[in-house]
């Protein structure tokens, strides 16, 4: 299997430097291209392969006064100047004397004039490249057909703030940023246990982009990660920059609207996903980490519910059960019980109705889809004008949309209350991809709601059902929990049950380890009559 | 692909050609009470009333003219006349530019000259059209034209349609009129053992209406609309009235009895009355079989609060209240009777005893049912009740009793 | 035969309770008060044993046959002619009661909601949605129906404890007033219905745990029973028997009683109920439907029945247009024929298979 990996890896590399220096370097060539003793070949090579790129940059200079020529390879703005001046440049060229009979002169450098932490050795000239890209600098002296390869990457990077789109009361504040290597570290300090694996691929014929499986040993089922792992290596596009190219290439149905993957901000939510036997990828460049399989119900969890008191996490799953109808069926059955079933509304609310209808020269229907994208428009408008003047837009809109229309006769009060409870209600769903598919639905539920009544809801509400039975992530049942029916996950669906109760994980997940915790947690106050009646 | 296309291109079908069924909120009249009566040419005459959305307030920012006038009048009857009653009510379309719309309509109305003689042809289109609802509509027979009924102007719960609802909702304050759900009627009408019976609506002077001059104030409407007594049928004829008090006697052998005052003297020498707050009340019909004939034994336990006392009477002992339980039981079991009395001379069996014979004797029954019409005017009914005084209010003895 | 998934015995009890619930539900009062009166309550129980007796026949045939439905091992028993038609007797039963589902779901669409909206699109509908959720295969219909299916019986419930407050016990006495026979014509129709969870010849072989196939089917007879219960009660006990055996609808009727003064709201909610119905009556179509293609891909010894799904609903909606031409005849058909006949297939023939089988048996061993 690992070689398996490897050589692919290999051959996508190949693949892609051979893609982007075909008329410098022939194929083949590359990877056969030695580091020759003779230091000025090994760099007219480099700059062969560099081409004008201005911030590659090949400094020369001389160790300990002239004993012998090098030269660092590195990428301008990838790097830590400082650490590279004072722990690489100062020793070598000022205070380094090579002793003789020490053995060759690369391994004293390293062993006597390297004040750094992570030095690997390197021998061909397509790693150097490759490691060069990465951030790192190369140490090429003469007469060795060897270099050193010094890990001093040192870009700008966002510090982990907390996740706009995840927002917590209470919990971490503490979001994934672009960077990798930083996303991983949150996740280790969260997971403190050497059977986090965190499995390395690189995907991306040009983008090389970095890709991280993360699952824990013994909880993840083997399956599911050689599953996910094969899925990854069938990718081969020449880039991915964010973690949605991913997800769209990892889907077992591809033309679903609903996400199968779990995407997150939240070191915690992976962590905690972790746990329960997922497996989570994370992408270079995104602060979005995708977790595997994301079924229905993983959709609808938020980390928050397990920092609050479990009544209160209950009552807001609850509520985000409620918010999800309602955002996928408000409108239709307003218009499917104004239009169909009158005689549902209670007589003193259908009078008020009728009374706000008087005059409105629109059909329910047409009312119901101009307020909706109107309101869609807003929302994104919102999004994509600059902060200040978002605000301004929203403002404006909501005045334009809820008063003006309203005054000037155009819509009724009770559709703007309707299409804004919808509006409101899609904010309550904690993963923004299931939000956008309830939006994208509930236009066709308008339209069956417009000319079949509740039936037409009932047929498209069965449809989505059918649909959603027959789908699948990563072998799991997407509806899983909710049918296949089991009674012991339902502790954490509708409800959020005490922690001392949730005794097993997710029963689709992990078959093997089901066991989350021992039994008899609940806590209890001190048996005083035992210990004498007091502390 | 040809074949999602395809599927795609049926659903729009389905989508453009779809709206079938569809009716505009807006463009439908909510019917909210009906009257059917009797035409002079024997035929079907329909009146039903329609609210006026706009003049009843709520959107009034909606509409091309924002906040209409509240001159308009809040709703408006129409009158259809037809041979049945679907072709009546189609005979409304030529006026009214609303489709009629019956499922929020709870209030039906029998005319008394079209009861007497039998209301038993309509009932199948009442039953069988799907908007109309037998367990949500009321029944009534009305005292009067009901045209007239169904216009009587009140500054409050402006449209006699939902005015009727709202006293109906309050109709345990005294259990003296006695509405009965369509279904029920229907039920009622079905059954071997029993008579149907339907509440009464009548149109009442209003005493209080004075008109002073030079008064701006808008005056009182000169009459009220008045939930009144029940009406007996015997098959699907009715027979006659009960009074508010038999009524009240029907409705405990009914169970219906959902509160309301007992007034009666109190013991001692003066004319004093004590007023008694029904709580709850429960009955049983058991029937027996004598050599002297057959015997229905009402039994009712009823249990009540005392709200009112005139005379110097010391409640506040037990062997007085025991007193007042057996007065007050024995003005319960008077109500009764009086009803009993009156639908035996009317030959209606509205309280169910044939039902109860047949429950109990359904062989005997076979034989006796086709004369039951003769037997239910010489049976003996006995009342049996255990009524009960809980409490009293704030004050124990009356404030003229002194200390 | 294309590998269609298995499923566990629970998943094939709530199949064998959808199969039955939807229709059973919306008709089971009206056809069983016209004949036992007040006394349907009691029909339904006898209805119950008779439904036992039938699922426990039928499963002891299929567990002779634990890998094979039961239009494969027809030709088993019989010899191959004689066994392929029953085989197609089978096939066909599934089919005809698939489009007789949805001619009473168009009737009662357009009685009740709908009256101008030409009754094909209903079953139009209703068969696309079928055929939809065939493609899934077994496992996915299992889904489907399990959870409409819990929603169809907590609105149900729902619907009772409205109306709890007004089912009054006088409406069910006299009990036995005319004897048992009429008691025992009323458990006639039920009983047939109860029938059709021998549904599980179909199923069989794809359990996957067969032990508990025996107890689950058992329990499935019982959770129709107590619905049934449920429905008769609440139609009989608010309405009385003369008015429920007069409506088409009894359970809608029951739906549109619900009345509460002090929460008007919930009155006049019956479309909601219809809403869950629908569902209802969609899986109740799609378990007829599944068995049947399936049934017919193992009768023509085709490897996947998913080709056929297309033709045969074509079919069967061309069969549910033009078969009955009004209501009257649907429903004295559907009270006096349609009992009859799936008895003839679920029980007589099938005890009529497994006595061939059992007699084979024995020579078999004899010789």
């Amino acid at each position: 299997m690992r070689k398996l990996i490897k050589k692919k890896l290999q051959d996508l590399l190949r693949n892609t430097i051979n893609w982007i220096h075909q008329p410098a370097v022939e194929r083949h060539d590359l990877d056969r291209i030695p580091i020759e003793p003779d230091l000025e070949i090994n760099i007219k090579r480099l700059q062969e392969i560099s081409g004008v790129n201005p911030d590659f940059i090949i400094r020369r200079f001389e160790i300990g006064g002239g004993i012998a020529e090098a030269a660092i390879v590195f990428i301008e703005g990838m790097v830590e100047r400082g650490l590279l001046n004072e722990n690489l440049l100062n020793p070598l060229m000022i205070s380094y004397r090579p002793l003789k009979k020490r053995g060759p002169l690369l391994d004293q450098i390293l062993r006597f004039a390297l004040p750094m932490d992570v030095v690997r050795e390197c021998d061909n000239l397509h790693a150097v490249i490759d490691h060069v890209l990465e951030g790192s600098v190369v140490l090429l002296v003469h007469g060795e057909s060897r270099s050193l390869v010094l890990e001093a990457a040192g870009f700008i990077t966002r510090t982990p703030e907390e996740p706009e789109t995840e927002a917590v009361i209470r919990g971490s504040r503490e979001g994934f940023t672009e960077t990798l290597h930083i996303n991983i570290t949150l996740l280790r300090r969260r997971l403190k246990t050497p059977n986090l694996i965190l499995e390395n691929i690189i995907i991306g014929r040009i983008s090389h982009t970095q890709v991280v499986v993360g699952y824990i040993r013994g909880l993840a089922a083997p399956k599911l990660v050689a599953e996910v792992k094969k899925r990854l290596q069938r990718i081969d596009v020449d880039g991915i920059l964010e973690s949605h190219y991913l997800e769209e290439m990892l889907r077992d149905q591809p033309l679903s609207l609903f996400p199968q993957a779990v995407t997150t901000e939240r070191p915690d939510r992976v962590a905690a996903n972790l746990l329960e036997g997922r497996v989570a990828i994370l992408t270079d460049n995104t602060p979005f980490a995708l977790i595997v399989p994301g079924e229905f119900v993983a959709h609808m969890q938020s980390p928050e519910d397990f920092y609050h008191h479990f009544i209160l996490g209950t009552f807001i799953r609850l509520l985000r059960w409620g918010a999800f109808a309602t955002s996928l069926l408000l409108p239709s059955v307003y218009v499917a019980v104004t239009t169909f079933h009158q005689e549902m509304i209670p007589s003193r609310l259908l009078l008020n109705l009728v009374a706000a209808r008087e005059g409105v020269p629109f059909a329910i229907v047409l009312e119901a889809l101009i307020m909706e994208v109107a309101f869609e428009i807003l929302r994104e408008a919102g999004v994509r004008l600059p902060r200040a003047v978002g605000q301004a837009v929203s403002i404006v809109g909501a005045l334009v949309i809820g008063e003006a229309a309203v005054t000037a006769g155009l819509v009724s009060p009770q559709m703007v209350i309707v299409v804004a409870m919808t509006g409101i209600s899609s904010f309550l769903s904690p993963s923004f991809d299931l939000a956008i598919s309830i939006r994208i639905l509930r236009f066709p539920m308008i339209l069956l709601a417009s000319s079949l009544g509740l039936f037409g809801v009932s047929t498209g509400l069965l449809a989505i059902l059918i649909h959603l039975a027959g789908l699948r992530s990563f072998g799991v049942p997407y509806l899983a929990g909710l049918t296949p029916f089991h009674p012991d996950d339902w502790k954490d669906i509708i409800t959020r049950a005490p922690l001392w109760m949730m005794r097993r994980r997710p029963t689709e997940l992990s078959k093997r380890n089901q066991k989350r915790q021992v039994s008899g947690l609940k806590p209890e106050p001190p048996d005083l009559r035992r210990q004498g009646g007091r502390f | 692909m040809k074949r999602q296309v395809l599927l795609i291109l049926v659903l729009f079908i389905c989508f453009i050609t779809g709206c079938w069924d569809l009716r505009r909120i807006e463009d439908l009249g909510y019917v909210m009470a009906m009257a059917i009566d009797r035409s002079s040419n024997e035929q079907i005459r329909l009146i039903v009333q329609l609210p006026n959305p706009r003049a009843l307030g709520g959107g009034q920012r909606g509409g091309i003219t924002p906040g209409a006038s509240i001159d308009v009048k809040p709703y408006r009857n129409y009158e259809g006349i037809g041979p049945t009653m679907f072709d009546a009510l189609r005979n409304i379309s030529h006026e009214s530019s609303r489709r009629l719309f019956f499922a929020q309509n709870h209030t039906l109305i029998f005319g008394e000259g079209m009861a007497r003689e039998s209301v038993g042809k309509v009932l199948d289109f009442l039953n069988r059209n799907v908007e109309i609802r037998p367990g949500l509509t009321m029944v009534f027979i009305a005292k009067g034209d009901p045209a007239k009924i169904l216009d009587i102007p009140n500054p409050h719960s402006v449209v006699p349609a939902l005015r009727i609802n709202d006293i109906m909702l309050w109709r345990g304050q005294t259990s003296r009129f006695a509405p009965v759900s369509l279904s029920r009627f229907l039920e009622t009408l079905s059954l071997e053992g029993q008579e149907p019976y339907a509440g009464v609506i009548e149109a009442t002077p209003n005493p209080t209406a004075r008109v002073k001059e030079g008064e701006k104030t808008a005056p009182q409407p000169s009459l009220s609309l008045r939930l009144t007594g029940a009406a007996l049928f015997r098959g699907d004829r009715m027979v006659g009235f009960l009074n508010e008090t038999e009524t009240r006697g029907l409705l405990w052998v009914l169970n219906e009895v959902k509160g309301g005052q007992i007034v009666f003297s109190c013991p001692g020498p003066k004319d004093n009355k004590v007023t008694i707050e029904i709580l709850r009340s429960n009955a049983k019909i058991e029937p027996e079989i004598t050599e002297g004939g057959i015997i229905m034994t009402v039994k009712i336990r009823e249990e009540g609060n005392l709200v009112e006392v005139e005379g110097p009477l010391d409640i506040s002992k037990p062997e007085v209240i025991r007193e007042l339980d057996r007065l007050h039981a024995e003005a319960i079991s008077q109500e009764v009777m009086a009803a009993v009395y009156k639908a035996q001379e009317l030959g209606s069996d509205a309280f169910g005893f044939g039902e109860a014979f047949r429950r109990k004797y359904p062989q005997k029954w076979k034989k006796i049912k086709k004369d039951w019409p003769e037997i239910f005017p010489s049976i003996k009914v006995h009342v049996q009740v255990d009524a009960r005084i809980r409490r009293m209010g704030m004050i124990s003895k009356p404030p003229l009793l002194g200390p | 035969m294309r590998e269609e998934g298995k499923i566990s015995a629970l998943q094939a009890m709530v199949y064998q309770v959808s199969i039955v619930s939807a229709t059973a539900i919306l008709f089971t009062p009206a056809i069983t008060a016209k004949h036992a009166k007040q006394d349907a309550w009691l029909s339904i129980i006898i209805a119950c044993f008779f439904g036992s007796l039938q699922v426990y026949t039928a499963i002891s045939l299929a567990k002779r046959f634990p890998n094979k439905s039961v239009v494969q091992y027809a030709p088993q028993i019989l010899g191959t002619l004689p066994g392929k038609m029953v085989g197609f007797i089978y096939v066909f039963y599934f089919f005809f009661v698939g489009y007789f589902i949805q001619q009473e779901f168009a009737a009662l669409m357009c009685s009740s909601y709908m009256p101008y909206t030409p009754s094909v699109v209903f079953m139009l509908i209703l068969a696309l949605l079928a055929a939809y959720a065939a493609y899934g295969g077994l496992e996915v219909i299992c889904r489907v129906c399990s959870i409409v299916q819990t929603l169809v019986f907590a609105t149900l419930a729902l619907i009772f404890l409205l109306i709890i407050k007004d089912i009054k016990i006088w409406r069910f006495l006299p009990p036995l007033e005319n004897g048992l026979r009429p008691i025992l014509l009323g458990a006639i129709p039920p009983g047939g219905w109860f029938g059709e969870t021998a549904v599980i010849l179909m199923l069989y072989p794809f359990i996957n745990n067969k032990e508990k196939a025996v107890k689950t089917s058992l329990l499935a007879v019982l959770i129709l029973f107590i619905t049934m219960e449920i429905v008769v009660i609440g139609a009989v006990g608010l309405g009385g028997p003369a008015e429920t055996a007069r409506s088409l609808f009894p359970t809608f009727n029951m739906a549109r009683c619900i009345k509460l003064e002090a929460l008007p709201i919930l009155e006049r909610q019956d479309a909601l109920f219809m809403m869950v119905w629908v569902g209802g009556m969609m899986i109740k179509l799609t378990t007829f439907f599944f068995a049947g293609i399936l049934g017919l891909a193992q009768w023509l010894n085709l490897k996947d029945y998913r080709p056929l799904i297309l033709p045969s609903m074509a079919v069967m909606t061309a069969l549910a247009v033009q078969a009955w031409e009004n209501i009257a005849e649907l429903f004295s058909f559907s009270g006096e024929v349609f009992p009859f006949t799936i008895i003839l297939v679920n029980f007589i023939i099938t005890g009529f298979l497994l006595t061939i089988a059992g007699i084979r048996n024995i020579i078999l061993k004899n010789t």
